[in-house]
């Protein structure tokens, strides 16, 4: 009896209803934001400055080489193409006349202009670009060092995603399929030009000047909008591809 | 059971004749597929000194060789003494031993090419598959991989990197069959229809006598085809009727027989039944 009057005392719907409130607002609303954690890209990089500003194209950064494989990222080389330093060595030197040391060189961005020698190789013209673009030479071009990118798309170590292999899918193709397909309204400005880059990349990232966060997940460490399995499976089964597990899988 | 047949099936056909033994071809297999080395001492385990130390190459039940050279011999006394070496690969049955018995689908032969697949991250490590297969070709991480200081610059982007627990295999190189595709297409080449070289495992490309010999066992137009129908050639264990798509070759008569290893005289019969076991 005792226990009786015990549930009549704490118990009925309205507690019940309370405490799944609670829980569900904290897992529906709080907890995403918890999951992911925005890392900064390494510097600030305008699309808009390379599109726009200079005419370029997006083949020449993001080519198919020789053996079909795909150049995402441009190393150093192919940016020194036109932001030429000469040679590092000097910069680095005059650099480190400035700070004291060659250890500290990253010092000078604390400045937003200066040495000669830094400001003489800038190529921006707005001073967001400009700080950005000293970044990048101080940073990495004069120590020699590849730009650590976050890759958004990136894929785990046992999945071989080939590039080449969806470059004639049109987005007219996918926005027809049978089932819809949920990324194909957002990918549609992309028809138009031809590229399908839209459905899985940042959406329109040649008209931004900026690198939005990356989103990591904190409990496996990849990006938010890196695709899942069955995305690339439901894409397959609808287009009639194979799903077998080394399509994709190595 | 019926064979899945598929369009294109990348076969091997391996002339032991050629065959030195030298094992350039195991030496390539861990480079590509990036198995580690075996050490005892875990420079990250700072608790050595209360636990086991970690199996050395010299246990040979736990290193991982995906491509095992086999030395075979006649029995015979000097005069007639005669050796033979054969590679031992992952064969991709036709109707592979291991697929069925796997509880949780990580492997399968299900792709074109009828490479039997095997997904790291699926594997459970229940062993059935190691189990099933009569060529011993699957192996077991006994211990998670680990590259000496500097070593693991040589780690190549091509395989993904097993964990301890996990079941591997061989599976002819098959990041190079996605690259080649991928250079294919690149080359408006049809990639259903690679010509012959465009794709070939390390363990092809490294051989210094040529006895290995990949391609497609379905074209006609690849070596392989023609050599794999050789009265010479003949394929290990044929009387259980699993299919393999690796072939072997000799004019040693004895080197055949061994490969069909059989108690005296029951070998036609043997081959009768599974045959018919499978129509």
């Amino acid at each position: 009896m005792e226990e009786m009057r015990a549930s009549k005392q704490y118990g009925g719907a309205l507690p019940f209803l309370l405490g799944f409130l609670v829980v569900a607002v904290a897992g529906w609303v709080l907890f995403p934001d918890i999951l992911f954690v925005d890392k900064e890209q390494p510097f600030r990089f305008s699309h808009v400055a390379h599109v726009e500003g200079q005419g370029m194209l997006c083949e020449d950064c993001h080519y198919f080489r020789e053996d079909g494989s795909f150049a995402g990222f441009p190393t150093n080389e192919e940016c020194a193409m036109c932001h030429d330093i000469g040679d590092p060595q000097e910069l680095v030197d005059a650099l480190a006349e400035v700070t004291g040391s060659p250890d500290n060189i990253e010092d000078v961005l604390k400045q937003e202009e200066g040495p000669e020698a830094l400001d003489y190789l800038i190529l921006s013209a707005e001073p967001e670009d400009i700080q950005a673009e000293r970044a990048f030479i101080v940073k990495y071009l004069a120590q020699g060092k590849e730009v650590p990118w976050y890759n958004y798309q990136f894929q785990p170590d046992n999945v071989f995603f080939s590039h080449k292999a969806h470059a004639d899918l049109t987005m007219a193709q996918v926005a027809a399929l049978e089932g819809g397909h949920g990324e194909a309204e957002a990918a549609e400005a992309d028809a138009e030009d031809g590229t399908n880059c839209n459905l899985c990349h940042l959406e329109d990232i040649h008209l931004r000047s900026d690198t939005p966060p990356f989103q990591e997940n904190v409990m496996t460490g990849y990006s938010k909008m890196t695709m899942k399995m069955w995305q690339c499976e439901r894409c397959h089964a609808q287009m009639h591809q194979s799903n077998a597990c080394y399509v994709c899988h190595k | 059971m019926q064979v899945k047949e598929f369009k294109i099936k990348w076969g091997m056909v391996i002339d032991i004749d050629k065959c030195s033994g030298c094992g350039a071809c195991m030496v390539s297999c861990q480079v590509e597929n990036n198995i580690a080395p075996m050490t005892q001492e875990d420079p990250h385990n700072h608790l050595q000194m209360m636990t086991t130390k970690r199996d050395d190459p010299s246990n040979k039940l736990r290193t991982l060789t995906w491509l095992n050279v086999y030395e075979l011999n006649n029995g015979k006394a000097f005069p007639e003494h005669d050796v033979a070496y054969l590679p031992r690969p992952c064969m991709q049955c036709g109707h592979p031993a291991c697929v069925p018995v796997c509880p949780v689908v990580a492997t399968d032969k299900n792709e074109e090419g009828g490479i039997v697949s095997q997904i790291y991250p699926r594997c459970i490590g229940c062993r059935y598959c190691m189990a099933a297969c009569p060529y011993h070709a699957r192996y077991f991480n006994w211990w998670d991989p680990l590259w000496p200081d500097g070593m693991d610059k040589t780690l190549s982007p091509n395989a993904s990197v097993r964990p301890r627990g996990v079941v591997e295999k061989c599976n002819f190189c098959h990041t190079r069959y996605m690259k080649a595709k991928d250079r294919a297409r690149e080359e408006g080449i049809d990639p259903m229809e690679l010509p012959e070289g465009y794709y070939v495992p390390a363990c092809v490309e490294a051989c210094p006598t040529g006895a290995i010999v990949f391609g497609d066992l379905n074209n006609p137009e690849h070596k392989v085809a023609q050599l794999a129908k050789s009265p010479h050639s003949f394929r290990l264990l044929e009387k259980l009727g699993l299919d393999p798509q690796v072939y072997y070759m000799s004019k040693r008569e004895w080197v055949r027989e061994q490969g069909d290893n059989h108690a005296a005289g029951d070998h036609n019969s043997a081959v009768k039944q599974a045959s018919q076991g499978h129509e």
